[in-house]
């Protein structure tokens, strides 16, 4: 469904990305691990057109999509959409406002259809009755909830993850992963991941590949990955300070 | 040395050259767009409000004390050489011509502008515009065209209003004060401050206006991560909007003589 073909992408002559080529089959979720600021994000823009690659080419479902502004991206008809890692909720909005935001933008709802779809988003993240709260009054997780809320409320095909987990404590990073989980399964959408939570990355990854230097430089189930002879990955996977990474 | 000087200037000219694209792109989209689509009406008048009435004190103290002091000072001079009916007339061709319409718009570049250019950019760093991007949104569209739009049609009304009570301010300090002739200074006025004259001050509020949004909102749109990029995208918004200002307003009184 995703295809990225020797995608470069450099900043201020420092280059961040140096070949980079995946595929995403429809209905999996690729999870991207690597290190803090390995360009794992940079890639993950890449995808919904938020940057755009030096070289390379970006294909879904076939059609080169490289130049796509990232409003065609997330309007065309395989719809995209990105749960950021801060997760850039409008801090002027109430969480309503906030998943309803897209559908006010698109469509003319009325305000009880608008007020029936953000219920149904927030009761699907676990997290009913906020409506009427400011995104300052949440928590980290709540806050990281309503994001995921906003995405799905678009109906989106793909679903990028942008270190869903980091800045939050195990128990609700973990609930966020079966979220990521239940939404894959309840809704069948296509799911890339990054982050550098190998937790996290187990337990939602159909398959895991590793950034580093710019490259893919491992890339399989999370089986194999754990397995994987590469002592890049072993060094990254068990979190050693010591190893051929610097 | 010589080699880091060459290096340093022509970074920094590269940077000017960069920057003036960027800005000319961002107006030229605000354009197209206010020929498109105007912003949701719930958008468009919270920035009227936020720029408009919550300006209306800071512009109307401006307005009155800068009538007052002019009003005073031209009193002390015209006194001596016996013209002091004419106060009237020069406070009121300097508000509506100048005074009015710059200090109106390095008032707001203070208020509005850094307002404008610290939300856009914290949005900016939060990752909230890519954010809009991601929902459908036009940046440009939902951002920077309302507040272009308010900045744009609120500063002449705001201009008109602190011209006239500056005009009511120096008419309260000349006449019950330094008992200046009511007659001649109403008179005097109403022969000098013609409607070009006030024509001239609201031409220039207009494009007052737009540099203000313009310069903030761009300003805060390539605000570069972290508070650090926040504060200094502020502070260059409002010495970059008030230097553009004083500028443009040099060249505007040579062309609308």
């Amino acid at each position: 469904m995703i295809f990225l073909e020797n995608i470069h992408k450099s900043f201020a002559d420092h280059p961040v990305l140096d070949g980079v080529d995946l595929r995403v089959a429809k209905g999996e979720t690729l999870v991207i691990i690597g290190q803090s600021g390995g360009g794992k994000s940079v890639l993950l823009k890449h995808i919904i057109g938020l940057i755009k690659p030096d070289e390379g080419q970006i294909l879904i479902d076939g059609q080169d999509v490289t130049n796509w502004s990232t409003r065609r991206m997330v309007t065309s008809r395989v719809r995209m959409a990105m749960l950021f890692q801060q997760p850039a909720l409008f801090d002027s909005m109430t969480v309503a406002e906030n998943v309803a935001f897209a559908l006010t933008q698109q469509d003319r709802k009325s305000e009880e259809e608008l007020g029936a779809i953000v219920r149904k988003m927030l009761a699907m993240v676990r997290l009913p009755g906020v409506e009427e709260k400011m995104p300052a009054e949440l928590s980290g997780g709540q806050r990281k909830r309503v994001g995921l809320a906003r995405a799905l409320a678009a109906d989106p095909q793909i679903m990028l993850y942008d270190e869903p987990t980091t800045g939050l404590d195990p128990i609700t990073a973990d609930s966020i992963n079966d979220l990521i989980a239940d939404t894959k399964k309840q809704l069948g959408t296509t799911g890339v991941a990054v982050t550098h939570d190998m937790a996290s990355a187990y337990k939602i990854g159909d398959r895991i590949a590793m950034l580093h230097g710019g490259k893919i430089i491992a890339l399989g189930t999370p089986d194999e990955i754990r397995n994987s002879p590469n002592p890049y990955v072993q060094q990254f996977i068990h979190g050693r300070a010591e190893g051929p990474i610097r | 040395m010589l080699r880091a000087f060459f290096i340093r200037t022509g970074s920094r000219c590269l940077e000017g050259i960069q920057g003036t694209g960027r800005i000319s792109i961002l107006f030229a989209q605000t354009i197209a767009w206010l020929f498109r689509r105007l912003p949701p009406r719930s958008v468009l008048a919270e920035q009227f409000y936020q720029i408009g009435n919550l300006s209306l004190p800071v512009v109307l103290t401006t307005g009155a004390f800068t009538g007052m002091v002019m009003a005073a000072q031209t009193y002390f001079q015209f006194r001596r050489l016996g013209v002091q009916t004419m106060v009237g007339a020069v406070v009121g061709v300097s508000l509506v011509k100048e005074l009015g319409p710059v200090l109106t718009a390095l008032m707001l570049a203070g208020r509005v502008g850094a307002a404008m250019a610290a939300e856009i950019g914290t949005m900016r760093v939060t990752e909230q515009i890519d954010a809009l991007e991601t929902l459908a949104t036009d940046p440009v569209h939902y951002l920077i065209l309302p507040r272009f739009l308010a900045c744009l049609l609120l500063t002449p009304i705001l201009t008109v209003m602190a011209d006239a009570i500056g005009m009511l301010g120096g008419y309260l300090v000349a006449v019950p004060v330094y008992h200046v002739d009511h007659h001649f200074y109403i008179q005097n006025t109403l022969v000098n401050v013609t409607p070009y004259a006030v024509m001239t001050g609201i031409i220039k509020s207009f494009v007052f206006g737009a540099i203000i949004a313009l310069v903030s909102c761009y300003k805060g749109f390539y605000a570069r991560e972290g508070a650090e990029g926040v504060g200094k995208a502020t502070c260059e918004a409002v010495v970059a909007s008030c230097i553009l200002v004083l500028v443009s307003n040099f060249f505007m009184t040579l062309a609308l003589r």
